[in-house]
C-alpha cells in the first residue's frame, strides 16, 4: 500500500548555496572592506546601507501588505533631526540616540496611522504625501530644531575622522542587516502570513479571521521606524540636516526605485535593486540628475519587461530563494 | 526676473498674524479677488486631473511631467527661437496633448495589456514624474526661466488690484471648464461616462475602452497644458513645477467626489478662495496647511467628496 503524502519545504539546496554567498558578501563588507578602501568610499558605502534599508522597508508596505506610500520622507527627516537633537540638545549616546530617534519615528507612525488607514490605494499615497508635507511644515517653524536652516550634528566633534567614518560604516552595515532579517522574521511570523492573504485579498482574509488593520499597522510603524534609521543613518553620515534636503521627496523615489528594479513583494529584490542604484549612482555621479532620468528611465523599462523586476528573472530561471517565505509542496509517493 | 512686474498682487502680500477685529474690508476685497484667480486655476487643474482619472482610474502622476514639459516646450519656443507668442504656445499646447496620449500607448496601455495591477501602472507613472522633470533639469538646468509675456496692465477694482494676465486666467479656464462640461453630451464625452460607469458594459455595447483613454488623456493633458501656460504668465518656470498643480489637481479631484465632472471645478474654485481668504487670519506659509487640513477632513468626514455617490 503507498500513499501519497504532501513533503512541504522552504528553499532548497541552491538557496542554501545562495544564502551562504549572501553570508560571506556580507562578512567582506564587515571586515575586509573597511581595511581595504578609502574613507571616501566608505563614507559613500553607507550610502548603499541607507537605500537598502529604504527599499526593504518600503517593500515591506508595499510589496506586503499593499500601503503604497509616498510620503515616508516624514520619517527620513524625524530620523535624521531626531538623532541630532537627542544626542546633541539631549545629550544621549549616538547609538542610544539613532536608537530613540528609530522609537519616535514609529511612534509617529502609529499616530497618523490613525489618520491614514481612513485611505486606501492611491488616496493613501496622497495622504501620506500630505503627513509629509505637515511634518516639514511644522519642523520649520520650531526654533530649537533650527526653523528653516536646519541642525548639524555636534557630538562628532573632536572626534577622529577615521573613526568616525568607521563607526558610521559598521552601524549602517549592521542596521542594514538587521533591518533585512528583522523583515524576514516579520513574514514567516503569523503577521506575515496574514499580510500576505491582506494583499491578496483584503475582504477574504478578513473574513478568514486575518487582523487586517492590526497587521497593517504593525507594518506601516516596523517600516517608518527602519526609514527613521536610514534617516538618522544620513544624518550622522552628512553631519547636516536641512527642511529641504532631509524631507526631499528623492529619498521617496529612491525607495520605489530599489523596490521596483529589484522585484516588489521579495526580501532578495530590494537589495539587489539597491545595489544596482547605488552602481548607477556611483557611475553617474558626476551627471548629477542624469542618475535619476536614467534610473527611471530603468525602471520603466524593468516594469515594462519584468514586472516582478531583476529578482523576479532570476527565480524564474533558478528557483533560488535567499530568505525562503515561499513552501514548495511536493507529492511524493510513501510506503504506509 | 528683474525685468518683470511682480508676480501678481497675492504673492506681494506679506501677512501678519492677524486677529479677527483687524480684518479690513480692503484686505478682504483683495484677497477675494485673489482667492477667486487662485481658484479659477485650481478649478482648471482639478478637472484635467479628474477628467483622466475619473474615465480610466489611472494615477496620473507623469500629469506632473506633461505640464514641465509643456511650459518648457512653450518657453523654448518663445525665448531660444525666438518665435511669435502664439506659437509657442500652441507648440506648448501640442506637446502636453502628444506627450500625454503616448504616455496612455506607450507606458499605460502595455502594461495593462501584460497583465499589470494598477499599482505597477501607479509605480511606472511615479517613475516618469521623476524621470521626466530631471532630464528637462538637464537640457535646460536648474534655473527659473521667464516667459517673454510682456508687462500686463493693472486695473482696480475699489481698493483690490488685478492685472491682465488674472483676467485671462479666470476668462480662459472657466471657457474651458465650460467646454469640457458641454462635451459630455458629445459622443466622446457620453462614451467616456460609459467606460467610467461600467468598463466591460461599455464594451460590450461597442464603444472601444482603448479609444476613449486616448480621448480623455488628450482632453486632460490640453487642459493642464493650458493651465502650464497660464502659469508661466506670472511666474517663471523651474524643473519641479510640475508636482504641485498636479497634486492639487487630484486634492480638487477628491474634494469635488470622483466621478462627478462639475464637483472637481466647484472643489477647486472653493478651495482657491478658502485658502487665499485663510490669509485673513493665517500667515501665508500655514495656507499650505489649510489645503491639507480641508484635504483630511473631508476624506474622513465625507470621502466620496463633495458630489460623489458612496457607491463609488
Amino acid at each position: 500500500m503507498s500513499a501519497v503524502t504532501d513533503v512541504r519545504r522552504r528553499g532548497g539546496r541552491a538557496s542554501m548555496v545562495g544564502s551562504g554567498l549572501l553570508v560571506v558578501a556580507v562578512l567582506v563588507l564587515a571586515l575586509w572592506v573597511p581595511y581595504n578602501v578609502s574613507l571616501g568610499t566608505l563614507s559613500s558605502l553607507v550610502g548603499l546601507f541607507v537605500l537598502v534599508i529604504l527599499g526593504t522597508t518600503w517593500n515591506l508596505m508595499a510589496g506586503y501588505a499593499g500601503m503604497v506610500s509616498i510620503g515616508q520622507q516624514a520619517f527620513i527627516g524625524i530620523g535624521g533631526y531626531g538623532v541630532i537633537h537627542l544626542a546633541d540638545a539631549v545629550g544621549l549616546p549616538v547609538l542610544g540616540a539613532v536608537v530613540a530617534a528609530a522609537v519616535v519615528c514609529g511612534a509617529v507612525a502609529w499616530a497618523t496611522s490613525f489618520l491614514v488607514f481612513r485611505l486606501a490605494g492611491g488616496y493613501f499615497a496622497i495622504g501620506t504625501w500630505v503627513v509629509a508635507e505637515v511634518v516639514k511644515l511644522l519642523t520649520t517653524q520650531v526654533d530649537a530644531l533650527g526653523g528653516g536652516s536646519g541642525l548639524s550634528l555636534g557630538a562628532f566633534q573632536g572626534a577622529d575622522r577615521v573613526a568616525r567614518v568607521a563607526t558610521v560604516y559598521w552601524l549602517g552595515l549592521t542596521l542594514a542587516v538587521v533591518v533585512v532579517l528583522a523583515t524576514f522574521a516579520l513574514m514567516r511570523s503569523r503577521v506575515g502570513l496574514g499580510l500576505t492573504a491582506i494583499r491578496d485579498d483584503p475582504t477574504a482574509a478578513s473574513g478568514l479571521g486575518v487582523p487586517v488593520d492590526r497587521s497593517k499597522r504593525i507594518v506601516y510603524v516596523a517600516s517608518s521606524a527602519g526609514v527613521g534609521l536610514a534617516g538618522a543613518l544620513t544624518a550622522l553620515n552628512t553631519l547636516r540636516v536641512t527642511p529641504d534636503s532631509i524631507f526631499s521627496v528623492g529619498f521617496t523615489a529612491s525607495m520605489i526605485f530599489v523596490v521596483l528594479i529589484g522585484g516588489i513583494g521579495t526580501i532578495e529584490g530590494p537589495i539587489v535593486g539597491a545595489v544596482v542604484s547605488f552602481v548607477l549612482q556611483d557611475r553617474l555621479a558626476d551627471l548629477g540628475s542624469l542618475y535619476l532620468v536614467v534610473l527611471g528611465v530603468v525602471a520603466i523599462v524593468v516594469v515594462l519587461l519584468a514586472p516582478r523586476g531583476l529578482w523576479g528573472l532570476v527565480t524564474r530561471v533558478t528557483d533560488v530563494h535567499l530568505f525562503p517565505l515561499v513552501h514548495t509542496v511536493r507529492r511524493e509517493a510513501s510506503e504506509d | 526676473m528683474a525685468t518683470r512686474p511682480p508676480a501678481s498682487p497675492r504673492d506681494e502680500l506679506t501677512l501678519p498674524l492677524l486677529t479677527a477685529s483687524d480684518v479690513s474690508p480692503s484686505l478682504f476685497l483683495q484677497l477675494l479677488v485673489s482667492g477667486i484667480v487662485l481658484g479659477s486655476t485650481y478649478a482648471l487643474l482639478g478637472t484635467s486631473v479628474s477628467t483622466i482619472y475619473s474615465t480610466t482610474k489611472v494615477f496620473h502622476f507623469a500629469h506632473a511631467f506633461v505640464y514641465t514639459a509643456a511650459a518648457y516646450v512653450a518657453l523654448a519656443t518663445a525665448s531660444s527661437l525666438g518665435l511669435p507668442l502664439a506659437v509657442a504656445i500652441a507648440a506648448g499646447l501640442l506637446v502636453a496633448v502628444v506627450l500625454g496620449v503616448g504616455i496612455e500607448l506607450v507606458v499605460y496601455r502595455p502594461m495593462r495589456r501584460s497583465g499589470a495591477d494598477s499599482l505597477g501602472i501607479f509605480l511606472a507613472s511615479l517613475g516618469l514624474s521623476i524621470a521626466g522633470p530631471n532630464l528637462i533639469q538637464i537640457m535646460f538646468g536648474p534655473d527659473g526661466r521667464g516667459f517673454p509675456a510682456g508687462d500686463p496692465r493693472l486695473f482696480t477694482l475699489g481698493t483690490a488690484t488685478f492685472t491682465t494676465w488674472d483676467v485671462l486666467t479666470v476668462v480662459v479656464s472657466w471657457a474651458l471648464i465650460g467646454g469640457v462640461l458641454a462635451m459630455r453630451r458629445s459622443r466622446w464625452g457620453l462614451a467616456s461616462i460609459a467606460v467610467s460607469a461600467n468598463r466591460e458594459l461599455a464594451s460590450a455595447v461597442g464603444i472601444s475602452p482603448q479609444r476613449v483613454h486616448v480621448y480623455v488623456f488628450g482632453v486632460g493633458s490640453f487642459l493642464v497644458g493650458v493651465a502650464a501656460v497660464l502659469f508661466l504668465l506670472n511666474q517663471s518656470a523651474t524643473p519641479n513645477i510640475g508636482l504641485q498643480p498636479v497634486l492639487l489637481g487630484f486634492i480638487a479631484t477628491f474634494l469635488g467626489g470622483v466621478g462627478s465632472q462639475k464637483g472637481a471645478p466647484f472643489a477647486g474654485l472653493v478651495l482657491g478662495m478658502v485658502v487665499s481668504l485663510s490669509g485673513l487670519w493665517l500667515a501665508q506659509t500655514f495656507q499650505t496647511a489649510v489645503i491639507f487640513g480641508l484635504l483630511f477632513v473631508f476624506l474622513i468626514v465625507r470621502p466620496q467628496g463633495l458630489f460623489g455617490k458612496i457607491a463609488a
